[in-house]
């Protein structure tokens, strides 16, 4: 196989390598809700699942094989066709969003580590997940019934609300990096990772984050005590399972972006490490992929810690939060930002 | 290529057909999703992609769902047994084809030419095709250095500042009138 040929450059080699990613983040996401299951068993002080396989880590294709088995159910009540795409709207924007994340430097000019190295980055990255809340509004919705209603609406009022912090936080990372390319910002950290100047806008990141991905303490579209299971209440089978998959999905993209936007992503502070083994690019890029893996294996950690430790917010509460305390202190960040910048390049 | 632009310009077409004959508001709101979904991709294939991304973002990401949530609030019944009639249809489809043949003929008989700075065919003298090629060449350059945003926010921020913030007042004064009309008490 001729691997310069124009149609292997253009085709072939993305469409290999989106192949690798979705299996690589598949494989993440089902591990995803091992550890998590297991960090809450610790946090809780239980022992979690630890039935199948050594340490329970077979758990995720035990429940992944009871999930393809079981009976797929359209309620009487709910519009069929909507009720059966639903969830590939919630799936497709929550895999598209890995296009653009940079897991480590390139070995060299063919063998980077993304797939597309688009000059929107990141904006690409907001616009994609902003589609994500379709799957949630329509699956409720066409559920015909009444819990999954309550639980969509919620949905995208509290996705919608929480998007405009969410999106502030990011711009002044993108003010400090001054691209929105990836890449570009995260070779702007090499020495300081934006965590440590930024660190008002990470914290409107992850709290919006939070709320973004419909988790713990901001999980209200899917409040067991009030709404049975949320807009996935009719749901079963391998449509539940979509709907699993792209909330983790969308867990692991919080957290490679985080560790993109804010810790530094493949960059070690003060070991340069990309120049010292600058003649062996690929050990580069592995030691690289191995940064980032730590880096992003941390956050989720705290990701999870989160959860486990905060309980639910009432849904006044939750809006009153985005729209009174977020909004405002990411609008100032941006602003002290812009100051500070514009205040250097005097 | 061309195939390409036929078949996208044929599936938004398609969908802005299904947003105004579709009977269900909601099959209209997942037909304009798809039609927004192809307009980004247009922008795309065109290289403009700051447009493409605040196309989603922006119109599929947040007015597109609130549109959602005004349909899911709306009664279930009543939705039910509103349909839409396409009453108006006939006069409105030979209005539009009025208005097109109008529109059409204009364009087809002015001696409007799309503005082709470019083109080296214009220039005869010698001297002034060097230079145009060493300007085109420079220009070249810029719009390689600079990146798709950047260029959009020269022209945004720059040129076109004054009317920006224009909008921008103007959408401000939106947002309060409809506040004063939600709100009973104010």
């Amino acid at each position: 196989m001729n691997w310069n040929s124009p149609f292997m450059l253009t085709v072939g080699l993305p469409l290999l390598k989106i192949v690798i990613l979705l299996g690589v983040v598949a494989f993440c996401v089902a591990y995803t809700v091992w550890l998590e299951r297991r960090l809450l068993g610790f946090f809780q002080s239980r022992v979690g699942p630890n039935r199948v396989g050594p340490a329970g880590l077979i758990q995720p294709i035990a429940d992944g094989l009871k999930l393809i088995l079981k009976e797929d159910i359209i309620p009487t009540n709910a519009r069929p066709f909507l009720f059966r795409i639903a969830p590939i709207f919630a799936v497709v924007p929550a895999f598209a969003g890995f296009a653009i994340v940079a897991f480590a430097p390139p070995a060299g000019p063919r063998a980077s580590f993304l797939i597309s190295d688009a000059n929107i980055g990141i904006l690409y990255l907001l616009a994609i997940t902003s589609l994500g809340v379709f799957g949630i509004v329509l699956g409720g919705w066409a559920s015909g019934s009444k819990y999954p209603l309550f639980g969509s609406l919620r949905s995208a009022s509290q996705m919608l609300s929480y998007e405009v912090p969410l999106t502030f936080s990011v711009l002044s990372v993108i003010l400090m990096a001054g691209s929105f390319r990836l890449d570009d910002i995260i070779q702007a950290q090499g020495k300081l990772p934006f965590l440590v100047p930024l660190i008002l806008a990470f914290g409107v990141y992850v709290i919006s984050a939070v709320a973004e991905t419909n988790r713990a303490p901001f999980d209200l579209p899917e409040a067991e005590s009030e709404l049975v299971g949320g807009f996935h209440t009719e749901y079963s089978g391998m449509r539940f399972a979509f709907y699993f998959l792209a909330e983790y999905a969308n867990v692991v993209l919080v957290c490679c972006v985080a560790t993109s936007l804010f810790l530094g992503g493949y960059k070690i502070p003060f070991l340069p490490y990309e120049t010292l083994l600058a003649g062996n690019p690929w050990l580069v890029s592995l030691i690289g992929l191995a940064v980032f893996a730590v880096k992003a294996v941390a956050f989720l950690y705290f990701y999870i810690w989160i959860r486990a430790t905060f309980p639910r917010y009432r849904y006044d509460q939750l809006l009153k939060i985005g729209w009174k305390v977020l909004l405002p202190i990411s609008l100032l960040n941006l602003l002290l930002v812009a100051g500070i910048k514009l205040a250097m390049l005097r | 290529m061309t195939i390409g632009w036929i078949l996208l310009s044929l599936m938004i077409a398609l969908c802005a057909l299904g947003v105004v004959l579709a009977r269900s508001p909601i099959s209209s709101a997942i037909s304009l999703l798809i039609g927004f979904v192809g307009v980004a991709i247009l922008y795309l294939a065109l290289k403009a992609e700051f447009v493409a991304a605040v196309q989603i973002l922006v119109y599929a990401g947040g007015i597109l769902v609130l549109y959602l949530f005004g349909i899911m609030l709306t009664d279930n019944e009543a939705l039910r047994l509103t349909r839409q009639t396409h009453l108006q249809a006939w006069p409105v489809f030979v209005l539009i084809l009025v208005l097109f043949l109008a529109v059409g003929h204009k364009l087809y008989h002015s001696d409007y030419t799309p503005q082709q700075p470019d083109s080296l065919l214009m220039v005869t003298d010698q001297s002034q095709v060097q230079a145009l090629q060493d300007r085109l060449a420079q220009e070249a350059a810029a719009a390689r250095h600079a990146t798709n945003p950047q260029r959009v926010a020269r022209v945004l921020y720059g040129d076109y500042l004054y009317p920006f913030e224009a909008a921008s007042v103007l959408l401000l004064v939106a947002v309060l009138g409809a506040v004063f009309l939600a709100k009973k008490e104010v």
